[in-house]
């Protein structure tokens, strides 16, 4: 069995999903993909990440339900979670912003678009 | 049992009219006028990509159908040349994640040839290959290529609808940047671009089975429909899978040669960068065309799709026009 540490991606954005797997192998971690919530809640069962990276704003659960319903579970709440919020301030249009990513229970958040550097640094230390 | 490939999900796009436009390689200007006017109609540009051939470019971009009567209001002069054909009623289907499969692509351009389903485009980014057909024959497209690619059990939908809570929530959020926010560049240098012209209708051929079957990855693959039903396609690909490639592609072109005499070999350089939500932001395509053509720069194709743009120059270029790109991009810190 491999001693990496699983890492689950889970953005409806493939190119960022690829982008970031790409970098997490190459730092050495192992990678499982997801596509939206649903799909990632069916993967985290089935695989039981160290840690996981979700975006918010998703096709069929968001990432605040998951991030959520991850942390009220006993079985899951050791999970780590951090969120990917919503591209930063040139978004006036949507009816969300970044800043609804500091009232969850998530261990930690990243805007968008985000620094693949930073983003390894804080995987790092949150394992 | 039928052998199929696993991937991790399908989308579909909304209805798009696609345009296609024959340009001189010495000036860019029909394409650049176009795009500057596309950009200051504020629409955006979910697809665009490029293949070169006889001295002459072909553009193949798309916009939304509910865009194109604004755009054919503010550029009513440059729709109306010969060279631009516009189809509407076109859409896509994008699968991912390719793996850089070249098998991948082969399965599904023979299963929509089977099912006689025509490609009007075919584009990669980083994770997905996008295959543009006809709007109305979509789902039929989706049944033929499921009958070489498998869906997980539990797959996201093909047409997805973001949730937040338990609303659907519009996510489109048009805007324009002065910097092109980007992840981040990369360039891959000695690619070798392989290009081919030749019948649809060859895809059935027993040859083209063994495109991909000895597992070469593409880093790039362009398509364009052209005049009677001839597909031009393209890919980079590294030296380890150059020589495999190549005997294949010529073994399925020997199949008809007269177009034996249309394929291309050469070194390359790519470059490659990605950010986020592309498709909502207008105005980058010109940007990028404008700051290479400034900078003398001769683009050899050109595919940009959702979050991904590549670029390919000459070989030796690729780190001049990374140089030329960071002057219209920023990286965020």
């Amino acid at each position: 069995m491999s001693d990496k540490k699983l890492i689950l991606v889970v953005d409806d954005d493939t190119d960022l999903v690829e982008m970031i797997s790409m970098k997490l192998e190459s730092e050495n971690f192992q990678v499982a993909k997801a596509y939206d919530g649903v799909e990632a809640f069916e993967k985290i069962k089935e695989e039981k990440p160290a840690l996981i990276i979700l975006d918010v704003m998703m096709p069929r659960k968001d990432g605040y339900a998951l991030c959520d319903e991850l942390k009220n579970s006993e079985d899951y709440k050791d999970i780590v979670v951090i969120l990917l919020t919503a591209v930063s301030d040139a978004v006036s249009s949507t009816n969300y912003t970044h800043m609804g990513g500091k009232t969850t229970l998530a261990d930690d958040y990243v805007p968008k678009p985000i620094d693949l550097d930073k983003l390894m640094e804080i995987v790092r230390d949150n394992l | 049992m039928v052998d199929t490939l696993k991937v991790g999900g399908i989308k579909l796009s909304g209805e798009l009219v696609q345009i296609d436009t024959r340009d001189s390689t010495a000036s860019s200007k029909k394409l650049i006028a176009l795009l500057s006017r596309i950009a200051k109609a504020e629409i955006t540009i979910p697809h665009l990509h490029q293949l070169y051939s006889s001295d002459m470019v072909h553009t193949t971009l798309c916009v939304a159908a509910e865009d194109f009567p604004g755009l054919a209001k503010v550029a009513k002069n440059e729709l109306q040349q010969e060279e631009i054909r516009v189809t509407p009623g076109t859409g896509t289907i994008t699968i991912f994640p390719h793996g850089f499969s070249l098998e991948l692509y082969a399965r599904i351009t023979r299963a929509l040839c089977r099912a006689e389903i025509a490609l009007l485009g075919v584009s990669s980014s980083l994770s997905a290959l996008v295959i543009h057909c006809n709007y109305l024959l979509l789902d039929q497209a989706v049944e033929a290529i499921l009958t070489c690619c498998e869906l997980p059990d539990n797959h996201t939908p093909l047409r997805p609808v973001v949730i937040l809570g338990d609303q659907p929530v519009e996510t489109i959020a048009v805007y324009w940047e002065p910097k092109i926010r980007i992840y981040g560049m990369d360039v891959q240098h000695e690619l070798t671009r392989i290009s081919w012209q030749m019948p649809s209708e060859l895809c059935r051929n027993k040859q083209y089975r063994q495109l991909g079957s000895q597992e070469e990855k593409f880093r790039l693959l362009l398509g364009q429909h052209q005049e009677n039903s001839v597909f031009h396609g393209e890919l980079l690909t590294e030296e380890r899978w150059r020589k495999s490639t190549l005997q294949t592609i010529r073994a399925i072109l020997a199949g008809d040669s007269k177009y034996l005499g249309g394929f291309r070999e050469e070194k390359v350089d790519l470059v490659s960068f990605h950010g986020p939500h592309f498709h909502d932001r207008y105005g980058i395509a010109e940007r990028v065309f404008v700051a290479l053509q400034k900078a003398g720069i001769r683009l050899l194709s050109s595919g940009c799709t959702g979050t991904s743009v590549h670029l390919v120059v000459g070989a030796g270029e690729g780190n001049r026009t990374a140089e030329c790109l960071a002057e219209v991009c920023t990286v965020p810190s």
